[in-house]
């Protein structure tokens, strides 16, 4: 066939640009040969109106931007309640981060969509929402991350891993990272940098969830309102300083890359697609149909020559050894995303999966054996109890904590429903549109499977919702811009692929559906401040706190008892192995003689335990969740009165967050 | 004025004949000045990481010097033999990439008892060495 085309395979640009999709089809043509839509030539790209308009929204961005970091001066956290961090933040603050979100749904309405002032937008509402408390708080937030401290601290000290001490060294990849970068950096501990880590791995999942949505739609509205959506709805809080929120980041890598360039060809699914739908068809005409649905030939195809495949097979590899090498639940979500999409023939090679479980269980059982061996049982144990994992997962976080606490669990709830309900409504929305979305789909389902297998300790639920929340949040937004899809009006070889890609012609958006996009944006927002920070009370570490663990470390031996009153203490950054932790809530029993004050119980405890000495600590996180699980406020107060007119424990470090109370042994015996 | 000319080759990408574009595959790389400027940057990251961690080490900037050389240049060292011509993918898997070999080699010297941050960092340098000056080799050979 002779091509058309000129002889050095160039096309002159034109002034004029696709609305829908960016693209700058040849200066003669009248329908965008990619997306299909029809070429308004009155849109010039740099008028003086345009230009005008995306000033005044650059100033809007950046005013808000400005009033918010302003006002968060005002900030007084000892004044927050179990609402969390929206009981302290200034009006102008959460008016800010509305004013923000409103520009960026105007901006997305432009006739001409102008994606860097887009990206500023999202870039600002990224810092303003995952920064916020790095900037108001004294210290890294949640006490695991000291926890993530101590273990990289025992790698810097040990030059080793040891699988017995914790669960964690049976992963340990993302530790021996950190404790290289930590010391060949020059740092004392990762608390340095790790406070920043929301910031910059939601920064980091901006690309891959870009690239992940432009291989389902052309329409760069959808694709932008979905980002938006993603980071208004991220509420989970797994991108602290973790593995998991490391390997997040790379699981929307392998997926961003086997979207782009691994579907499956047309020309591949068509040979035996015939006869088998005929097949199925005798058996009944809906499975038929489901099967037809199910293996249609993909649109939006990213060439890509065999070398480069094969390098990019090979970097899937090697990315997925280090999820295998660093965490123990990432490498499962990825296996089974891999395996949906390569059973129902979304995209090849067939071996993927097959190979990335081989990896995972050669870990399981070489490498992480000592943790195998221990809860080999109570994994075991959790598959198929879908009862079991409903209760862990929901029903006991509902039900626990005081009103305020139970008010956020069920805000939570309720978001989670609304953006699910919002995505489901899209997804069918596209689906007799004319769509095919199998993949995204397949997708957003999965995840779900992983409940039947564990209940993760309570979380699974969570991480499913993190794991599924890149593809709810696109079909959420699709919501709003799905539009038949139609045969294109300019059929070349390329835009036939693509018929199922046809957008809506004039590209515009009606003032209803604007109106609604603010709104949803607006109620998400709201609702992202009660759900990510609506255990902030408990999850802020300040520095008299941290200033009480470290005289902690220095005054207790080697070998002592380490005991804290409640859960959420801000410790074992150091000396993990040195020292033999214990929390009294853990214990029924000593959680009781806790709440009744009854030190006697306490003491037999720490008697029988014989460790040279002992040390208690009570901390303003300990407090805070007490408080939080419905106890009365001062009772940990009491609990230290206690303590003192017990005569069994001494006051040896006392300030406004801290107490270190020392145990004396009875001479006697 | 680079921007439009991408999104205009990208556009005749999609309309490329099949034949075409394999035709187009086989011929040798296309020599422009980003590609002189990856092996040149991972050149100059590692002549910078060696001197804040062998000479300098007390200066102000050697951490994010070292993040730097650690965050990019092993990926990048790798990525750019892979030809993808999209930026955004090639700076992801540099990313993905650096930090996977940077925590194979340190877990291999971890596990074989040889820890020692000094010793992972000269092995990543010498990789990274290497990686560069094949790619200036590449280059340079299809050039002439």
């Amino acid at each position: 066939m002779k091509s058309t085309l000129p002889a050095n395979n160039r096309i002159p640009a034109s002034s004029i640009r696709c609305v829908t999709c960016n693209a700058i089809p040849p200066s003669s043509a009248n329908f965008c040969g990619i997306c299909g839509a029809k070429l308004d030539k009155r849109v010039k790209a740099w008028s003086i109106g345009s230009i005008l308009y995306k000033s005044v929204l650059v100033l809007l961005s950046l005013t808000a931007f400005v009033l918010w970091f302003l006002s968060l001066r005002y900030v007084n956290l000892q004044h927050m309640t179990d609402l969390g961090l929206v009981s302290v933040l200034p009006a102008p603050s959460i008016f800010a981060l509305i004013m923000l979100v409103v520009s960026f749904c105007m901006a997305l309405h432009q006739k001409k969509l102008f994606e860097p002032l887009l990206l500023l937008h999202l870039l600002l509402l990224i810092f303003m929402l995952y920064g916020v408390t790095t900037l108001v708080e004294q210290q890294p937030r949640f006490s695991i991350v000291y926890q993530h401290a101590g273990i990289t601290e025992f790698i810097m000290r040990t030059g080793t891993v040891d699988p017995y001490l914790e669960a964690y060294f049976n992963w340990p990849g993302f530790f021996i990272f950190s404790a290289f970068l930590t010391r060949i950096a020059g740092y004392h501990d990762i608390l340095g940098y790790a406070t920043w880590a929301p910031v910059y791995f939601n920064l980091f999942y901006l690309a891959p969830l870009y690239i992940i949505f432009t291989t389902a739609t052309t329409d760069k509205r959808i694709i932008w309102l979905g980002l938006c959506f993603f980071y208004l709805t991220n509420w989970i809080a797994q991108d602290y300083y973790s593995p998991q929120g490391l390997n997040f980041l790379l699981y929307l890598l392998v997926l961003a890359i086997l979207l782009k360039w691994f579907k499956r060809q047309a020309s591949v699914t068509s040979r035996q697609q015939p006869t088998m739908r005929r097949r199925l068809g005798r058996l009944s005409p809906f499975i038929g149909s489901i099967y037809e649905w199910l293996t249609a030939p993909d649109t939006l195809l990213t060439p890509v020559k065999p070398r480069q495949r094969r390098t990019l097979l090979a970097s899937i590899v090697v990315i997925f050894a280090f999820m295998v090498f660093s965490h123990p639940l990432t490498p499962f979500f990825t296996i089974a995303a891999v395996t949906a999409l390569v059973v129902f023939g979304r995209i090849t090679p067939r071996w993927l999966p097959v190979l990335m479980s081989a990896m995972t269980v050669a870990w399981a059982v070489f490498m992480a054996r000592p943790y195998l061996a221990g809860h080999l049982a109570a994994i075991l144990s959790d598959i198929g109890q879908l009862g079991r994992a409903v209760t862990s997962n929901v029903t006991s976080r509902v039900v626990a904590g005081n009103p305020e606490h139970i008010l956020i669990s069920e805000i939570r709830i309720v978001m989670t429903c609304i953006i699910w309900s919002l995505a489901c409504a899209g997804a069918i929305l596209r689906l007799r549109q004319g769509y095919r979305d199998v993949n995204y789909i397949l997708l957003a389902i999965v995840p779900f499977s992983m409940i039947l297998i564990q209940s993760y300790g309570g979380e699974m639920l969570l991480r499913i919702y993190f794991f599924t929340l890149p593809i709810m949040a696109f079909f959420a937004a699709a919501l709003f811009y799905a539009t038949p899809a139609k045969e294109l009006l300019v059929p070349t070889k390329m835009t036939s692929m693509l018929r199922a890609e046809g957008r809506a012609l004039t590209g515009t958006t009606s003032l209803l559906v604007k109106v609604m996009i603010g709104v949803v944006s607006v109620v998400l927002l709201v609702g992202f401040l009660f759900t990510r920070y609506g255990n902030e009370r408990v999850d802020y570490v300040t520095n008299a706190e941290l200033a009480g663990i470290r005289h902690l470390y220095s005054i207790a031996p080697t070998g002592s008892l380490l005991l804290a009153g409640w859960d959420e203490t801000s410790w074992q950054f150091q000396g993990i192995e040195q020292y033999r932790y214990y929390v009294l809530s853990d214990d029924t029993d000593l959680s009781h003689a806790l709440i009744t004050k009854n030190v006697a119980p306490i003491v037999q405890f720490i008697e029988s335990s014989k460790t040279p000495k002992t040390y208690l600590i009570l901390t303003r996180s300990q407090k805070a969740m007490a408080q939080r699980d419905g106890l009365p406020p001062d009772t940990l107060d009491q609990f230290e009165h206690a303590l003192l007119t017990s005569r069994k424990f001494v006051l040896v470090y006392n300030n406004i967050d801290a107490q270190i109370f020392l145990f004396i042994r009875s001479t006697g015996k | 004025m680079a921007r439009k000319l991408k999104r205009l080759r990208n556009y005749s990408e999609a309309l490329l004949p099949a034949e075409h574009r394999a035709q187009r595959d086989k011929l040798p790389l296309r020599i422009s000045w980003s590609t002189w400027l990856y092996p040149t940057m991972i050149i100059l990251s590692i002549v910078a990481a060696s001197l804040v961690t062998f000479v300098f080490s007390g200066i102000v900037v050697r951490p994010f010097l070292l993040m730097w050389f650690l965050f990019v240049c092993p990926g990048m060292t790798v990525v750019r033999f892979f030809q993808l011509n999209e930026v955004v993918i090639e700076w992801l898997l540099a990313f993905a990439l650096s930090i996977a070999l940077d925590t194979f080699i340190a877990g291999i010297l971890l596990y074989a008892g040889w820890w020692s941050p000094i010793h992972i960092l000269v092995i990543l340098i010498g990789f990274c060495l290497i990686g560069a000056i094949m790619q200036f080799v590449v280059i340079y050979s299809s050039s002439i």
